[in-house]
């Protein structure tokens, strides 16, 4: 029964669902949100923080792209903090501790004042696809919406399983309902559906802690932010004196590791319960007692879940041994003698389409128009889902207006590299963004996420003109003051010589700004300027190496292969190379090198087939 | 579908009279571009030995002989081929080639066909590479070093090189990516240790860049001392035949002799040179003042000196000028009685005697092995000059890498810059995708019809 119909459904109301809504709407696209319960949307299922090392770079880029993220957890953040300052300025990196239940208001918020965004409390179950093409969703009532584009952001909610020891009952968080139907609808186009798993920590009850034995962990002041557009507008710092909560620090003891030794056979996972794959960087704290016998304690923050609850997230403490054992290993710890646990830990499993399947825009290579964004995606991490959420938002928008689908350059965002990293070398086990996983580690930086992509965003019709024209302006001052400091000579002394140097030399060296100042150089007035221009300056040399060391991945990055190239015809390839490429079906040379298995001679061979190598 | 490129054409036998000459074609429709001056009875099939005559333009038969017809893709570079046998007279075959490069055709430039052959996939880089080094062995040493290479010896030398390096990275990721969580970190000492280790490694495979070219190329091996020491019995018994003229009368050696021999599969060019000394005789003169220019080009110098004489003069002056040169003493005729200031003067000598041939075993395997060329030495894959470059600049950013360590703290992430610069290079050396360059050197070395 067709009750309605729109450009494109949105299955999943999680970080992935919310950016893909919202930028989907935002573009002009009529948008409908189905989740299973409209109370939830923008819930944070795990930590009570946004951000991190490389994540919290792809929160600016979402930032940058129109994106949600950024401006929620500046709005309901408790405590900010720079990542990394003791190390360069190319890998410092955002993250906030927020509060859990304004940031979900906030994002519902948002989501019900959006325009062109309706929001439906339903589970779809099937999509309903004609000639490859998706063309409508089906709801569990048996209602059907015509829709040209369908994103799924299901999470961990895909035929969801939870293992609290040898308890076991379907849902897709806490207590929540799984979603079903759709795992059928993957199997009958004959997508293959592998488990992965997660988990997270109990919740702890504050007034049961005895904080006076622990290491407080402050905030930054002043604080960093994650939105371009956030009050002060034009910068990524919040002005000085922000009120912000304390984090606590605490230890893993001898004792904690025993009781863990002692029940291991007790937990999902190593009782042989839960067969998923778990996230090696995330790890249950079982996992790490396992892993590292070693080391005799593990690091514990404890991060309060909000203003005004009593409940604090033990981060590194996520565990699927039974209740009774997690009150023993939560009393183990410093401090936690006589705590109290509000909600139990549990290890999730859940449904994922190894994302190989997928384009670099995220959409299906069997199905036109189908969108895959977040844990689907063998992703973890609410900044990856969203950074995914985002572009499969525009994607899906821009195939229901028929235009052609956009795809983001490792060498321009984080959110390129993990895509590009999702579907060509395909994930064995959960899949959490690093910087490492950069070959333009310097280039690619929190400080420069507006001048990278606002362009992008502006055309998307995601930005506003008076947005772009702001961030243009501070891009040319940076660009003046940069031409500036290259032209200016200045005689400092380096040991016992007084050589002239130029501004830009002396900021690559140990100089900063305000060093210059002190030279009797004028310096820029605007915050963000005077930030850009000292990094850039400082880097300058160092990213133009960087930048040669990628110019032959760059070259063949600029190569594409048709999407109707018959692989079986190139020359020279071996049959494995062969048969992966047909697999793939990679859309440029570049990312056809870095498929598992492909050798350089592949690539040449590629190369002198389309004629690129001579 | 293979991509055919425009004709080309190229005499694939060396230079001079033999009794086959082959001329090598290839190119998309090279065959229609040449079949109006070839005479052939019967159809043209693929693949087959026919018995033609080739007319020059006037319609004279130029010569007969056979042709092969190979279409594309069956070929050796992938595109049509035509293989012609004919005399090999070197001005016949010339007429035959000025004939197809005035119907078009060009001539091939040096490594052309095989550079083909890789483009249109029928070979890799590496087994490109080999193909020029097994073309170009002069020994069975250089043989099997090309061999080895076709077989990827080289190449996991330097992967483990490679992976050490990355292991390295990864500790220096680790400390960027999990600075909030307790994740065990090198300290700069165990960084610096690990740096050292592969720039070691490095610079040892680096050392047989000089091994790899004497290999293939050969040592050029001079032989000095003043007249009637022996020097020509020495020449003879290192090469094992009677070449140089040996009288007993100073001086006969007169004219420079160069014969190729291999000492244990490495070739070498035995330089024996007209005596160094002094002299009137304006033609004696002159072998000696080219006798000396001689000397600078080798890469090892035989001193001989007569053992059973006392030394003279001419002996010191003789040495002074080989001293600052890579060289052995070679104590001869130690048949006959031992004069002991010879060795008093010179104990690192080594006693042979030229004449009933002892201990020449010993003085070939020293040689070898003051070039690095022993059989006995590990290491067993020779690098080469593109190698070299590479590995070279790999070394030297490792190495700045360690001085900056030494000195200053570093910020990890620069450090990771100059890590992956490292890695990089080591990755062009095992392959990576061939720019431009890289295959116009490697595909240089061939000659022309190869």
């Amino acid at each position: 029964m067709l009750v309605e119909e729109f450009d494109v459904a949105v299955i999943g109301g999680g970080h992935a669902g919310i950016e893909a809504a919202l930028a989907s709407a935002r573009m002009g696209a009529k948008t409908v949100m189905f989740v299973l319960n409209a109370d939830t949307i923008g819930q944070m299922s795990c930590n009570p923080a946004i951000g991190g090392i490389a994540k919290g770079i792809v929160v600016r880029e979402i930032d940058a792209l129109g994106g949600e993220m950024g401006k929620a957890i500046d709005h309901t953040g408790i405590q900010f903090k720079m990542l990394n300052t003791r190390k360069g300025k190319a890998v410092w990196s955002p993250r906030a501790q927020a509060d859990k239940k304004l940031y979900r208001e906030y994002m519902k918020r948002v989501c019900e004042n959006q325009e062109n965004l309706y929001i439906k409390q339903d589970e779809v179950v099937d999509i309903i696809v004609e000639k490859d093409r998706v063309v409508a969703v089906k709801t569990r009532l048996g209602l059907e919406y015509k829709v040209k584009a369908v994103v799924i952001a299901t999470g961990t909610f895909l035929n969801g399983t939870i293992y609290i020891g040898d308890k076991t009952f379907p849902a897709g968080r806490a207590w929540e309902p799984p979603s079903t139907g759709l795992s059928e609808f993957y199997k009958r186009h004959g997508f293959p559906l592998w488990r992965f798993k997660t988990g997270t920590p109990a919740r702890l009850d504050k007034r049961t802690i005895d904080f006076s034995v622990l290491e407080p962990a402050p905030g930054d002041d002043p604080p960093p932010k994650f939105s371009f557009w956030t009050e002060p507008v034009g910068s990524y710092w919040f002005e000085p004196g922000k009120k912000q909560a304390l984090c606590y620090i605490t230890y893993t003891t001898p004792k904690t590791h025993e009781i863990i030794r002692k029940n291991l056979h007790r937990t999902a996972l190593y009782g042989g319960l839960i067969k998923g794959i778990g996230p090696r960087y995330c790890p249950s704290i079982e996992d790490k007692v396992v892993k590292f016998p070693d080391k005799d304690r593990h690091t514990v923050f404890l991060e309060p879940e909000g203003w005004d609850t009593i409940e604090i997230y033990p981060n590194g403490l996520s565990t699927s041994l039974p209740e009774e054992v997690q009150w023993e290993l939560y009393r183990s710890l410093p401090g936690l003698e006589k705590v109290e646990l509000i909600r139990p830990a549990y290890a999730i499993e859940y449904d994922m389409v190894p994302p190989t399947e997928l384009y670099p825009t995220l959409e299906t290579k069997k199905i036109r128009g189908l969108f895959h964004a977040g844990n689907i995606n063998g992703t973890t991490g609410y900044e990856e889902a969203a950074g995914q959420g985002i572009l499969a938002g525009i994607n899906a928008a821009l195939r229901a207006f028929g235009k052609e689908p956009i795809y983001l350059r490792r060498d321009e965002s984080y959110i390129g590299i993990m895509v590009d990293d999702l579907v060509t070398k395909g994930v064995m086990e959960p899949y959490r963004l690093f910087t490492s996983r950069s070959e333009y580690r310097l280039k690619l930086r929190q400080d420069n996420a507006i001048l990278r992509l606002a362009k992008k965003g502006y055309e998307l019709g995601l930005l506003s003109e008076e947005q772009y024209k702001l961030v243009k302006e501070l891009e040319k001052q940076v660009e003046e003051w940069v031409e500036f400091y290259k032209s200016q000579k200045v005689a400092v002394a380096v040991g016992s010589e007084v050589k002239p140097y130029t501004p830009s030399q002396l900021l690559t060296a140990e100089y900063t700004i305000n060093d210059l100042k002190r030279l009797g150089f004028e310096v820029p007035e605007h915050p963000y300027v005077k930030e850009e221009v000292e990094v850039l300056l400082k880097y300058e040399p160092y990213i133009e190496r960087e930048e040669k060391l990628n110019e032959r991945l760059k070259r063949l990055e600029d190569i594409e292969l048709p999407q109707d190239l018959d692989y079986s015809k190139v020359p020279g390839l071996t049959t494995e190379a062969r048969e992966k490429l047909k697999k793939f079906r990679p859309v440029t040379v570049g990312q056809a090198s870095r498929i598992d298995g492909i050798t350089p001679a592949t690539i040449t061979a590629l190369l002198a087939y389309l004629g690129k190598l001579d | 579908m293979l991509r055919q490129r425009e004709p080309i054409v190229a005499i694939a036998t060396p230079y001079g009279e033999s009794a086959i000459g082959v001329i090598r074609l290839s190119g998309g429709g090279v065959w229609e571009r040449i079949k109006d001056s070839i005479f052939i009875r019967s159809k043209l099939k693929p693949r087959y030995a026919h018995y033609v005559k080739v007319l020059d333009k006037e319609g004279h038969v130029l010569d007969e002989g056979i042709l092969i017809y190979y279409p594309s893709p069956n070929s050796y570079t992938g595109e049509d081929m035509v293989e012609l046998f004919l005399h090999g007279n070197p001005l016949l075959l010339k007429k035959a080639l000025e004939l197809f490069l005035s119907k078009g055709i060009r001539l091939a430039e040096p490594g052309e066909f095989t550079k083909r052959a890789f483009l249109n996939g029928k070979m890799d880089l590496l087994q490109a590479e080999a193909v020029a080094d097994l073309i170009e062995a002069r020994s069975e040493l250089a043989l099997r070093n090309a061999q080895r290479q076709l077989q990827g010896e080289l190449s996991s030398y330097i992967r483990a090189l490679r992976e050490r390096l990355l292991e390295l990275l990864a500790y220096v990721e680790a400390d960027i990516e999990f600075s909030e969580e307790d994740i065990p970190t090198l300290t700069k000492e165990q960084t610096l240790s690990m740096l050292k280790e592969v720039l070691k490694s490095i610079e040892k495979l680096l050392q047989t860049v000089k091994a790899g070219e004497f290999i293939k190329k050969g040592i050029n091996l001079a032989i000095v001392g003043k007249p009637n020491v022996g020097k020509s019995s020495l020449f003879n018994a290192l090469l094992g035949v009677e070449r140089a003229i040996v009288t007993p009368i100073p001086g006969t050696t007169r004219d420079f002799l160069q014969e190729s021999l291999t000492l244990k599969g490495v070739p070498i060019n035995l330089i024996d040179t007209a005596g160094i000394r002094l002299t009137e005789d304006p033609v004696e003169r002159m072998g000696v003042e080219r006798s000396l220019e001689r000397l600078k080009s080798a890469h090892m110098v035989l001193f001989v000196v007569d053992i059973s004489r006392p030394l003279e003069e001419e002996d010191f002056r003789i040495y002074q000028l080989v001293k600052d040169l890579e060289h052995i003493v070679v104590a001869n005729k130690r048949d006959l009685p031992e004069e002991p200031s010879v060795l008093a003067y010179f104990p690192q000598a080594i006693k042979v005697s030229a004449r009933q041939g002892s201990g020449i075993e010993e003085l070939k395997e020293l040689i070898l092995e003051r070039l690095g060329l022993s059989l006995r030495d590990a290491v067993q894959v020779y690098i080469s000059v593109r190698h070299e470059d590479l590995l070279k600049k790999s070394a030297k950013v490792i190495k700045s890498l360690i001085n900056k360590l030494e000195t200053d703290d570093l910020f990890p992430e620069i450090i990771m810059l100059d890590l992956r610069e490292a890695v990089s290079y080591l990755e062009e050396v095992i392959g990576a995708v061939g720019t431009e360059e890289v295959l116009g050197s490697i595909f240089s070395r061939f000659c022309i019809g190869k």
